[in-house]
């Protein structure tokens, strides 16, 4: 951490050190900020706390530290992996605890504002984050086709055959229905290569997918369901417009879906 | 995790009393569309053979009317009934079975669960099929405990309490009768009940999906069978397995529960499948005789870019943020690097135009290339040679290139075999043992993919060290090379190693 | 004066980060799509303007949207870049650590050629001398690959350039490492990494800045020292 510090960018090296002595003075006050190992924050930050120490903290510093937390998600974001709280504070946030709720504000603002994007958490008990867009996507925009499109294509056929299956099915029932399409667990698929490892881990830890055990099955038998990151991306209601798309359909003929997706959009 | 709860383990089970639920495990009510289900799939409540007992614990006191008892189902329905909520009472009961032996020893000679029919007690347990408030169940439990016991319910009374007033009273039950199991007799047909239990879960596991086809009974069979065995059950360790087989038995009920439901809605995952592959723009190979192939995959294969186009239309039912690359700033960068352009100046850049060659040059370069096509003719000849003698032989690969005299000779073989491969003539694979070898291509199928300018083209980088070309040598015990060295072939071109 | 930022500022934007980097056509023909959708003032001739509305937002994260000029072809390009190296752009999980020293050798190559490019044989034969850790051959021929994919290097006959969105966001850094050696186009000023060089005085052109120049010129010489241009003039002729 100190290390780190001490080799900040450029032009702002002095201004961090100042910075942090000042902090320390404050210390005696506080009692947290020396706690570099200790990230947690204490849920009662409350707000006139947090504009007494917006008063301590100089303008610029407090948004400089803003700047750096929009392009610390945007950087995280590149992989879809959630973003933890504790990263935040540990890698963007440091010292400055105090005002983080308003660095978390001002900086959910910026993405919204310049990007149309949303800062979204997706687990408010450990408190992960993840980005989504504000615009709907839009027939002619053309988004850029590449790899992560084909795989956006698979991860949506596994989201609606879970859904249209009554929101879990099981791992054999999900390899059957994609082997259909010419995608096999154990072969290496030309456009996703590894598919297993795609599916079991890269959409579980990206949270679009949940996949848990189905206790006392042998051999163990596993259980696909929508993870959080799902259902802030997409909604039933998107997947059964999909199918029926896909199908030629109204979404109203599958009865019990539709109106499962009318009543939770 | 709950599966393993130590705080529920066995005795419990066949007291009178069952500990309270835990509260993550009761209070939630099934979701409405599954509450609804059973409400119409409820079976006809069926007369409880040989004596069955009510039942104990929260499973009594799971409905707001006695609830069918869905173990005792003779009628197919039952299994639908299984709702998700059944499982997980179940599961929780069942999931401390395996704990259950031991308990019993712990407890000595004194816990040994009454004879069946004495007392109200263990009995099987109905499974709670419709909504089941956790704390007015509680209530329930609390209001009958205290009017056993003669005193008011006490609010925040804990576990711990009741499992006193239970261990109290199995000891008295305890003192009412003869209890014991006696006998090696016993012994014998409680190990055959065991046994059958194991039989049955293994039958059951094992033909899994068999039991979920909506048109078989096997599951409701099952049950049976376990009433059945379940009605010579005496001690813990059989009720156990009993219980084991219950927990299977209604995740079974739950998943054929789930189909069920989505046939009802008509969802059909084989034409889904079906249209995905048409919306993909499958090409579809005609299959003679086979009309209705709505069982089988249909034959065909996916254009290359089939997913990225699925992918673009799924795009539209997310709202997934568009993420941003760089490479500047993802590494560290460089300190200036000082050198200069080596063979900088005055010569010709762009790469384009030829530069002024002399005569002499421009003669050798001539010469070599010539050569280069003599000495692939050459190999190719000796290949079509080979393959005339023995047409269904590959050649393996490194026989052919490997010349044992000679590093340089095998790196110039294996430069000459590659315009052979390129050109189509040859084709080189991996056989079974994962090694290349060169077989021959097919006049008709190798040429006429010339025309098509289509034909992927691969490329191998093979890299051979000195070192690597002697183990090589060493391994397959090459002794002699196969493409011998050209005639004009100098005797300074040979190497001494 | 500042314009405020639209939803269609905002999904240009989008659209722009998911390529990287877009032809000036295609970029004209998002600029009037995302103003169409969200019912905002168009005019076809105001894409600078529009795009400067976007810049003066993304300016404090260290962000831009730059114009440039492809050195193939001389066409028009927008690309979204980062300007800046910090410790949180060092945290891009792009590529692994190898990989990027991969990069920055092919860089190197490149840059200190004649012309430009970078053969395969010899960007492959640095695989097994990476100081982070090795690779071998054929993992270095992927990686090239997904280099080629995400548009930072161009492939043409086994041999390899940087990418204009490469060009666009390294300029000033590789202007700045490679002081000695990097040359500046002589007619527009920018880097030019694939140009042809006077023989005489060693200045660089970029080649569609060599056919603009000479485009009128019967008798090509260098707008420098005045010696003959000896180089194939690039003009109707494909010069690539």
């Amino acid at each position: 951490m100190r290390r780190e510090e001490a080799a900040p960018c450029e032009g702002s090296g002095s201004r961090e050190m100042s910075q942090r002595k000042r902090s320390k003075g404050a210390a005696f006050s506080q009692g947290d900020d020396d706690d570099d190992d200790d990230f947690s924050l204490s849920q009662t930050q409350t707000h006139s706390q947090v504009q007494r120490s917006l008063e301590r903290r100089s303008r610029d510093e407090v948004n400089r530290k803003v700047s750096e937390l929009v392009q610390f998600l945007l950087v995280k974001d590149q992989k879809k992996i959630p973003i933890k709280r504790v990263d935040i504070l540990k890698k963007v946030i440091r010292e400055y605890k105090d005002v983080y709720s308003e660095i978390v504000n001002q900086a959910g603002r910026i993405l919204q504002q310049v990007f149309g994007l949303q800062l979204v958490e997706i687990d408010t008990k450990h408190h992960i984050y993840i980005l989504t867009s504000n615009l709907p996507r839009v027939e002619g925009e053309n988004l850029k086709r590449d790899n992560q499109t084909a795989k956006l294509g698979l991860l949506t056929i596994i989201l609606s055959f879970i859904f249209m299956k009554g929101n879990s099915a099981k791992d054999s029932a999900v390899w059957e229905f994609l082997r259909r399409l010419r995608v096999h667990p154990g072969e290496k698929h030309e456009v996703f290569g590894d598919v297993k490892k795609l599916v079991t881990e890269e959409f579980v830890r990206q949270k679009y997918l949940e996949i848990t055990p189905i206790p006392l099955t042998d051999p163990p038998e596993f259980c696909f369901q929508w993870g959080p990151r799902a259902a802030k991306e997409t909604s039933k209601k998107d997947m059964l417009n999909f199918v029926a798309k896909i199908q030629q359909k109204e979404p109203s003929f599958w009865t019990s879906q539709y109106n499962e997706a009318e009543a939770n959009p | 995790m709950w599966r393993y709860s130590p705080r529920i383990y066995s005795p419990r089970l066949y007291s009178p009393q069952l500990p309270t639920p835990d509260p993550s495990q009761s209070s939630d009510p099934p979701s409405a569309e599954l509450r609804g289900r059973c409400r119409l799939s409820e079976p006809p409540p069926l007369a409880s053979p040989r004596g069955r007992r009510p039942l104990p614990g929260p499973f009594r006191h799971s409905g707001p009317a006695p609830a069918p008892p869905l173990r005792l189902g003779g009628k197919p329905p039952p299994p639908v009934a299984a709702s998700a909520r059944a499982a997980a009472a179940i599961c929780r009961r069942g999931g401390s079975a395996p704990a259950l032996p031991a308990a019993m020893s712990e407890a000595g000679g004194s816990g040994e669960p009454s004879p069946r029919g004495s007392e109200p007690g263990p009995g099987r347990p109905s499974l709670p099929l419709a909504s089941q408030n956790g704390s007015a169940e509680q209530q329930r439990r609390r209001r009958r405990l205290s009017s056993r016991l003669g005193r008011p319910p006490a609010v925040g009374e804990d576990e711990e309490e009741e499992e006193e007033e239970e261990e109290e009273e199995e000891e008295e039950e305890g003192g009412e009768g003869p209890r014991r199991a006696e006998g090696s007799a016993d012994e014998r047909s409680r190990r055959m009940i065991r046994n059958q239990y194991r039989e049955l879960i293994c039958s059951v596991q094992q033909n899994r999906e068999d039991v979920l086809s909506s048109k078989s009974n096997r599951l409701t069979e099952a049950l049976e069978e376990a009433n059945k065995l379940f009605s010579g059950v005496l001690c813990a360790r059989e009720a156990a397995l009993d219980a084991q087989f219950l927990v299977i038995a209604s995740n079974l009920g739950k998943e054929k529960a789930n189909e069920l439901r989505s046939e009802m809605t008509t969802f059909e995952s084989l034409t889904f499948a079906e249209d995905l592959l048409t919306f993909m723009g499958i090409n579809r190979i005609e299959v003679d005789g086979n009309d209705s192939d709505t069982e089988n995959v249909s034959a065909g294969y996916l254009p290359s870019n089939a997913w990225h186009k699925l992918g673009e239309e799924a795009e539209k039912y997310f709202r997934r943020a568009p993420s941003f690359h760089y490479m500047l700033g993802s590494f560290k960068s460089d300190p200036p690097v000082p050198r200069q352009r080596i063979e900088r100046q005055k010569k010709a850049a762009g790469g384009q135009e030829k530069r002024a060659m002399p005569a002499q040059l421009k003669k050798m370069e001539e010469s070599h290339q010539e050569a280069t096509e003599k000495e692939v003719e050459r190999i190719l000849g000796l290949l079509q040679t080979h393959f005339r003698n023995d047409p269904f032989t590959p050649i393996f690969f490194f026989d052919l290139v490997i010349d044992p005299n000679s590093f340089a000779r095998t790196v110039e073989n294996i430069f000459h075999v590659s315009f052979i491969i390129r050109d189509g003539l040859a084709r080189l694979k991996l056989d079974d043992d994962k090694l290349p070898v060169i077989e021959p291509v097919k006049n008709n199928e190798g040429r006429q993919d010339d025309d098509h300018s289509n034909r992927a083209r691969n490329q191998v980088v093979i890299s051979l060290s000195h070192q690597e070309w002697k183990e090589i040598i060493e391994t397959f015990e090459i002794t002699e090379p196969m493409i011998s060295p050209p005639s004009y072939s100098n005797e300074d071109e040979m190497e001494i190693d | 004066m500042a314009a405020q930022m639209s939803d269609a500022h905002r999904r240009f934007l989008q659209v722009l980060m998911s390529h990287g980097i877009m032809e000036g056509s295609e970029a004209r023909k998002l600029h009037r799509c995302c103003c169409e959708i969200h019912k905002v003032y168009y005019a076809h001739d105001k894409l600078d303007d529009f795009i400067t509305t976007i810049n003066i937002r993304l300016q404090p994260l260290f962000m831009q949207i730059r114009k440039g000029m492809s050195e193939g072809d001389g066409r028009a390009h927008y690309a979204l870049v980062n300007l800046a190296e910090t410790e949180i752009t060092k945290m891009a999980s792009d590529y692994a650590e190898n990989e990027l020293e991969l990069f920055r050798k092919t860089m190197d190559l490149i840059i200190l050629s004649e012309n430009g490019f970078a053969c395969s044989t010899d960007i492959l034969n640095l695989a097994d001398q990476l100081k982070t850790k090795k690779m071998k051959k054929k993992e270095a021929e992927q990686v090239l690959k997904i280099f080629v994919e995400d548009k930072w290097l161009s492939e043409r006959n086994g041999e390899y350039t940087l990418h204009t969105r490469c060009i666009m966001e390294m300029e000033q850094y590789i202007l700045s490492i490679y002081q000695d050696t990097a040359r500046k186009c002589n007619i527009c000023h920018s880097l030019a990494i694939q140009s042809q060089v006077c023989e005489t005085c060693g200045i660089a052109m970029h080649l569609p800045c060599v056919a603009k120049y000479f485009k009128a010129q019967t008798e090509p010489r260098c707008p420098h020292c005045n010696d003959f241009w000896p180089h194939e003039i690039p003009g109707t002729k494909q010069y690539i």
